[in-house]
């Protein structure tokens, strides 16, 4: 007899049992984990000379994406690139190349031609499209990106595996200028098994029909009316007056109005065209957005902070951040801002950028703490931090020469450092955008620093505390590897950390300062660090601290109430004449400052520990004791300690840059004494730099310069002398206060 | 008796209806976020970080957390993966349907404390029971005893809130689960006759 007892049944019964009555609970979907990514360096804001730039686009790929260790001439090489030129129109082709260098199967040298050769001597007049484009011989921006620029810019991330797409820098109604792109139909995937032509021409796969049109509907510089010719564009947006609009053009089919409140609002339904057409194709970046002075009602110049406000209500996900870390880092009035820069005429007089200068090379929106930036933060608003190059020319220098009086290359000075979350695919436009939009990211200057971990961690008594040195280690794995931070419970750049009042916030950053030289030219001592007994070669710069700076979270203003919108204080009313700003924010409107940011915690080489086998990476942690309010912590470091006569205050804060702008000499004050060799103008202080004056200032105030007669820091050595970093903040979210809404 | 009829009587008594007086629920906290609040995901929605769960028709209060162990140094935990603590008093198990009969949990502290079940939901109503959970580890949260209570009437709540400050944390939890002293001494017997049953055949086939 066969009398086996098998145990299975036994087991099933058991479970059937069991399963029928009581529910055990499973994982259903357990949370998504981001997409593996880097940190990727690029630059979203220069020019060729299809507008008011010096090279061609061929050169400046060249120039900004080779490294040394593929033969380049130059060092920097960006990981990605978008060229962004200005709306508008231009004379000359920009695709056509100086020498045979650079040329390449689909796009050769041609003798005799250059990208100064007009549109005309290259295509022929008849080949201009739109209003008075034969007769004027001026190419609009539309027909230069959609037929010219884009088929060249497609050819050559195919030809260099490099992501590289177009943007524009586009000439703002109501305002100045912003950076800018519409991506939607740029680099097709197609385009990874092209195979590209061995002779001259190339048909491209994708297009820039997108961008082309958002140009022609929307920038104040194209006051074509040809609809894009054959293109037959009508710039309508959904639910708005358009052709109901007064200023609607009917036979542009675009509205026409591009000064003052009007302006502005073309500019809002620009933001409306791009959300409801390109949502996550399309960004809108405000540039140097201090330069050009504040609002003006009667004519397009700066911005103020209702306008960015207006600008992120309108399109979250495109307007998403501003430019205040601006280019033109070597001119003889950095990032081109300067007292009584723009005329407002009878609505105003001569009006000074805002802030009067740039402040360590960036505006005084994001660098005064507790100002503009801030209140935008304090509202808990996606608004990030970005620095591009303003890429034209050298100044007095041809674009080979490593001195500058005007502009850095992009990367050569400014980078900005994107998380871009690509996984296993290479670069590609779109992820780049992704990238930008969720604002992880950070810019630095002179590679100060080039690697960043910035991670806040909640901690509860019990069970979920956590020690120091398990963030730190969450930190310094990402900063080594260069990847991102994905741990639950824990945020980083451009997110926010949700947490019960009475958690403990533990944050860790870890920074790394390359040793070696950076890409400045320069090898001397650098001259502001001379002044405190610092003796530092420009070009091997140390990090000396790194500032944590909180702000609270109080929530969106309303549109119309009295903190919404208001005006920096104008002129003198913040820079004086004496290069000094008022010692607090008590005369800047509430709309535009947030009184709560402050600076919590100072790191300098004796406060931080550095990574042990690795001495380049420091590392600091700290802890936010029980947190009850809803909060952001970023960050900003400098290679300068406080109290740099002329750059810095007693505490740490970058003073203005009026006293390294050589368009006043009277107010230049830091002597640079390091004489050069006759071989080199590297080695010791070159002769571009200005020579200190007594005098009359630009305020009309009469100078007796201490320095009067000798050469200062200025230019491009003023640039490298004063280094920055900035971080994107982090936010954290105290359930049951106010909603980090920006952040989802 | 045949062998084969041995799981089928097994079966019966195990279901028999007035051995378990409410369908028994376990929540082992496995599938949470770690940080974040469990709140709906065990209702058919979502906890705070966005991971949805399966629908057993539980809620918690906010301040109930889940804590996973690859972040965190806890260990023995009768689930391994996932348990749950209270980081302040809104941290309450709410079931609104109901259950009766008890309620059992696995839990770790190092300070004794007690936890209230409730007729109301979020802790509110009248007060059906209380563990009284000793003192049981060195905050290392590495040994976990079982807790078990019975009581009457129908629970809507378990007030784990009420243990926050002795920063205990809980696995396992099973609601209307607990035998009545009654019902297990007739559970244990029908499975000793079942065990007679196996033991008497395994002899006989050991004979032929």
């Amino acid at each position: 007899m066969n009398c086996r007892f098998s145990k299975k049944p036994l087991v099933l019964a058991v479970a059937m049992v069991l399963g029928g009555t009581t529910m055990i609970a499973a994982p259903q979907l357990a949370f998504a984990a981001k997409t593996a990514g880097t940190y990727v360096t690029g630059d979203f804001h220069n020019h060729t000379t299809c507008s008011d730039g010096s090279i061609s686009m061929q050169k400046l790929v060249k120039k900004v994406t080779d490294k040394a260790s593929n033969g380049g001439d130059t060092p920097w090489g960006l990981d990605w690139f978008v060229q962004a030129g200005h709306g508008g129109n231009g004379n000359r082709n920009c695709t056509l190349v100086e020498d045979a260098t650079l040329s390449t199967p689909a796009y050769p040298y041609v003798s005799g031609k250059g990208p100064t050769t007009t549109w005309t001597d290259s295509i022929g007049a008849g080949n201009i499209k739109g209003l008075n484009g034969s007769s004027s011989g001026n190419m609009w921006r539309w027909q230069s990106l959609q037929e010219f620029q884009y088929p060249l810019m497609e050819y050559l991330n195919a030809l260099k595996g490099l992501p590289l797409f177009l943007g524009m820098e586009s000439v703002v109604a109501g305002h100045e200028h912003s950076s800018m792109s519409v991506i939607t139909g740029q680099i097709p995937s197609a385009l990874d098994n092209v195979s590209l032509p061995g002779a001259p021409g190339y048909t491209a796969l994708g297009n820039a029909n997108a961008l082309a049109q958002w140009e022609y509907c929307f920038d104040r510089a194209d006051t074509d009316n040809s609809r894009g010719a054959g293109n037959a564009w009508d710039c309508s947006v959904t639910g708005s007056l358009n052709s109901g609009d007064a200023n609607w053009n009917s036979t542009a089919a675009k509205l026409t109005n591009n000064n003052g409140v009007s302006g502005h609002n073309k500019t809002l339904e620009a933001l409306k065209w791009m959300k409801e057409n390109h949502l996550t194709g399309s960004y809108y970046v405000p540039a140097h957005l201090e330069r050009a002075g504040p609002f003006n009602t009667a004519g397009a110049n700066g911005y103020n902070i209702e306008h960015l406000r207006n600008f992120n209500n309108a399109a979250p996900m495109t307007a998403f951040g501003f430019e205040t870390q601006p280019g033109h880092g070597a001119a003889n009035n950095r990032g081109e801002y300067q007292v009584l820069r723009n005329n407002f005429g009878t609505n105003g007089g001569t009006v000074d950028s805002v802030g009067g200068t740039t402040y360590g090379g960036t505006g005084v929106y994001g660098a005064q703490i507790g100002g503009v930036w801030d209140a935008l933060l304090g509202e808990g608003r996606n608004w990030w931090f970005f620095a591009s190059s303003d890429w034209h020319n050298r100044g007095s220098f041809g674009p080979d020469d490593r001195r500058s009086t005007q502009d850095f290359y992009p990367g050569e000075y400014q980078r900005t450092a994107v998380m871009v979350r690509n996984g296993a695919d290479k670069l590609r436009p779109q992820t780049i955008v992704d990238g930008l939009r969720t604002g992880n990211a950070f810019s630095a200057s002179g590679q100060l620093i080039d690697r960043m971990a910035f991670v806040a961690c909640a901690s509860y008594p019990g069970l979920g505390n956590r020690t120091n040195s398990s963030v730190e280690t969450i930190a310094k794995n990402a900063a080594l590897s260069n990847t991102d931070i994905d741990v639950a419970g824990c945020a980083t750049m451009g997110e926010k950390l949700k947490v019960r009042p009475g958690a403990e916030i533990v944050v860790s950053i870890v920074v790394r300062d390359p040793d070696g030289s950076n890409y400045s030219p320069y090898t001397f001592n650098n001259p502001s660090l001379a002044q405190v007994g610092i003796s530092q070669p420009i070009n091997k710069p140390v990090l000396d601290h790194v500032d944590v700076i909180r702000g609270m979270v109080t929530g969106y203003k309303t549109p119309g109430a009295a903190d919404y919108s208001g005006e920096w204080p104008r002129n003198t009313a913040w820079l004086s004449a004496t290069g000094m700003t008022p010692a607090d924010l008590s005369g800047v409107p509430a709309a535009a400052k947030n009184t709560s940011a402050a600076i919590l915690k100072t790191f300098d080489s004796y406060a931080w520990a550095t990574i042990p086998g690795n001495p380049e990476y420091k590392s600091m942690t700290f802890r936010i004791p029980a947190v009850q309010a809803s909060q952001y912590i970023r960050l900003r470091g400098t290679n300068l300690p406080a109290s740099v006569p002329y750059e810095t205050d007693a505490n740490g804060n970058p003073l203005a840059d009026l006293f390294t702008n050589a368009n006043d000499t009277t107010m230049l004050r830091i002597p640079c004494t390091t004489g050069h060799s006759a071989g080199s103008q590297f080695d010791g202080c070159p002769d571009h730099l200005a020579t200190a004056t007594s005098g009359t200032n630009k305020l009309g105030v009469a100078i007796t310069n201490p320095i009067a007669g000798q050469k200062a820091v200025s230019y491009d050595v003023a640039a490298w002398s004063d280094l920055w970093f900035y971080s994107n903040p982090i936010y954290v979210e105290v359930a049951g206060t106010t909603v980090v809404a920006g952040v989802k | 008796m045949k062998l084969n009829l041995i799981p089928v009587l097994l079966a019966g008594l195990l279901s028999a209806a007035p051995a378990f007086s409410a369908t028994p629920v376990t929540i082992d906290f496995e599938g949470p976020t770690s940080y974040a609040s469990i709140d709906q995901y065990y209702n058919g929605g979502a906890d705070s970080a966005g991971a949805v769960g399966v629908n057993l028709g539980v809620t918690f209060g906010l301040d109930a957390l889940a804590f996973q162990h690859d972040l965190l140094s806890f260990s023995n935990a009768p689930s391994p993966v996932g348990v749950m603590a209270p980081v302040n008093s809104d941290a309450a198990l709410n079931y609104a349907a109901g259950f009766t009969t008890g309620a059992m949990f696995y839990y770790s502290s190092a300070n004794a404390t007690s936890v209230g079940v409730y007729d109301g939901l979020n802790g509110t109503g009248n007060l059906l029971g209380t563990f009284s959970l000793a003192s049981n580890d060195d905050s290392s949260y590495s040994n976990w005893s079982l807790a078990t209570l019975t009581f009457n009437g129908t629970a809507k709540s378990i007030a784990f809130g009420q243990a926050a400050s002795a920063l205990t944390g809980f696995d396992n939890v099973t609601i209307g689960a607990v035998p009545e002293p009654t019902e297990a001494l007739m559970l244990a017997l029908g499975l000793g006759v079942v065990a007679q049953v196996v033991q008497r055949a395994r002899r006989k086939q050991a004979s032929v």
